[in-house]
């Protein structure tokens, strides 16, 4: 990495770690801030770096969340690092498992399969789990006692820190220059030696394990868990508008995805109170229309090629060559 | 020797026969034409071949094992690897990335991510992309991307190289260009198949030419002899334009 960008990191992190003396008033904005760009980032390993355009992650979200609510009210293990990490490993479990049906699926395919998953997994916590889950009641997490915010602040701030180095790591990796093909490609990938099944049900998987841990930690921030609220198509758009916003398939753009959408949020509510969702819409065609790339994109000057329809782009080629 | 051989091919879709009971064989060292019309079974060859779809019936021995209805993949790793008719690079990566992913991926094994990189730049060297190694894909022109589809393929250190339609929409110094390269791979010890419209292209390089209709073999041999038999001029040569 260029020395440039290890300073800003470094930079961003003294600030962010300090944040509770500096601005004090501003702690408990910046959790959900950093919840997202948790969340961004994992829905952008599946999105961004494989090509698998999801609606429907809110699931992981919802499972990282019941699993930490059910876990909690169990009277099981009341430690909350552990209980987090097991947020994150059910939601990567239950990707692994799903995932090998549910990405025989490509493209458009896949994009409308993804919002019958989050339909089915909404239904088996609010109805066919309710002697468990107590159905649309939902679940109590107990706040910490004596309350302070200070430990949320700094797990979530250790999760999204945890998360970025192992996103930059990932796409360093092996494993990100096969997801790079396979995103680009799936035929040419496969015929250059990637199996690419299971490394799109790995993509998958971690991307589940990454928004299961936001999930997690938001049902113990949140301290109430209910299914509308875990299992919601508004968090699945959230998660788009945030990567594709700030830059998809990049590190940088779901960080800043994240904060503009949250600033966003916070603009619409008191404009539009609840109809601030008006305003995810708008930012999300806008980028769409105006600047493909993201903010990323417009200020590194490229546009990021995530194209989950390569058999689209084949045909326009064709064309070019032709 | 015989390298590559297949048996009674046959592939179906739906009604249609695509491949109907074909028999091919590869000799070590050689270039194998695979000429006929369009829709004739050529690429459909290529893809039972290369484990894009499996055949219906019938079998394909590499070295002596059977490589039937293997993945794309196992057979790329295997040692055959193949250009698409149509250039499919990996558009969010430079030149050198696009044969670093291939000697990475196509090769059995794990070996040094700086090892790959000197291999890849040596074979950029070999298909004169010397310079373009960090040029994005779309900086080149369409013989460059055919040369990159080349070279890619070539990073997966094969023993037998399907090259599909590699002169299509080239022009002649690039077509000429194009025959030389194909034989300095030859040189290198690898085993080719060409697919080819560029009638040209097919009757200076290729030993041997296999000419296809409608799913069959209809001719097998020397190019002179080959361009000479009636069913051929029938069926491919006096309908087509020779280019």
């Amino acid at each position: 990495m260029k020395t440039r960008v290890i300073v800003s990191y470094v930079i961003a992190l003294l600030l962010t770690a300090l944040l509770p003396i500096l601005l004090p008033g501003y702690v408990s904005y910046v959790i959900v801030v950093l919840m997202y760009v948790v969340m961004s980032l994992g829905w952008n390993v599946m999105g961004g770096y494989l090509g698998d355009i999801s609606f429907g992650h809110a699931a992981f979200f919802g499972i990282g969340a019941y699993t930490v609510a059910l876990l909690v009210n169990s009277g099981v293990s009341y430690f909350a690092p552990l209980n987090l990490l097991l947020g994150g490993a059910v939601a990567m479990a239950v990707g692994a498992v799903v995932g090998y049906p549910f990405l025989r699926l490509h493209g458009f395919y896949l994009a409308i399969g993804s919002l019958a998953l989050l339909g089915i997994f909404y239904s088996v916590f609010k109805d066919i789990l309710a002697s468990f889950t107590r159905g649309a009641s939902g679940l109590m997490v107990p706040a910490i006692k004596p309350y302070s915010v200070l430990p949320y602040y700094y797990s979530i701030l250790v999760i999204a820190l945890a998360t970025v180095l192992f996103v930059e790591f990932i796409v360093r990796s092996r494993l990100g220059m096969a997801f790079a093909a396979i995103r680009d490609d799936p035929e040419a990938a496969r015929a250059v030696g990637i199996n690419i099944t299971p490394y799109r049900v790995l993509g998958f998987s971690l991307s589940a394990f990454i928004v299961g841990l936001a999930g997690a930690f938001f049902a113990y921030y949140n301290n109430y868990v209910d299914p509308s609220g875990a299992f919601s198509l508004v968090v699945s758009f959230e998660m788009l508008v945030m990567v594709y916003f700030g830059g998809v398939g990049t590190v940088a753009g779901p960080v800043v995805g994240s904060i503009a959408v949250f600033a966003a949020e916070e603009a619409g509510r008191i404009v539009l109170q609840r109809g601030y969702l008006l305003v995810l819409a708008i930012m999300l065609l806008t980028v769409f229309v105006f600047m493909p790339g993201g903010v990323v994109g417009v200020l590194t000057g490229k546009t990021p090629i995530v194209n989950p329809f390569p058999e689209r782009r084949r045909k326009e080629m064709k064309h070019d060559s032709t | 020797m015989i390298l590559l051989e297949g048996r009674r091919l046959t592939k179906r879709f739906g009604g249609l026969v695509a491949l109907d009971n074909m028999d091919f064989d590869l000799s070590e060292g050689e270039i194998l034409g695979l000429v006929g019309p369009n829709g004739s079974g050529k690429t459909t060859l290529f893809n039972v071949i290369t484990g894009v779809y499996p055949p219906n019936s019938g079998w394909i021995r590499y070295r002596g094992e059977d490589i039937t209805g293997l993945s794309a993949d196992r057979v790329c790793k295997r040692g055959i690897a193949r250009t698409f008719q149509i250039v499919r690079p990996f558009y969010s990566m430079n030149v050198l990335q696009n044969l670093a992913v291939a000697g990475t991926f196509g090769v059995p094994g794990r070996r040094k991510m700086k090892e790959i990189e000197e291999d890849s730049l040596d074979i950029l060297k070999f298909v004169g992309l010397r310079d373009k190694g960090d040029s994005p894909v779309s900086s080149l022109t369409l013989a460059g991307r055919r040369r990159l589809e080349l070279a890619r393929a070539l990073a997966t250190v094969p023993k037998v190289l399907l090259l599909d339609e590699v002169a299509a929409g080239l022009n002649v110094e690039e077509t000429e260009a194009f025959i030389d390269q194909i034989r300095k791979v030859r040189e290198r010890g690898l085993s080719i198949i060409v697919v080819e419209h560029v009638m040209k292209l097919v009757m200076t390089i290729s030993d041997r030419i296999m000419v296809l209709d409608h799913g069959k073999k209809i001719a097998d041999g020397p190019p002179e002899r080959v361009a000479n038999e009636p069913q051929v001029i029938e069926a491919y040569l006096g309908v087509q334009e020779v280019a």
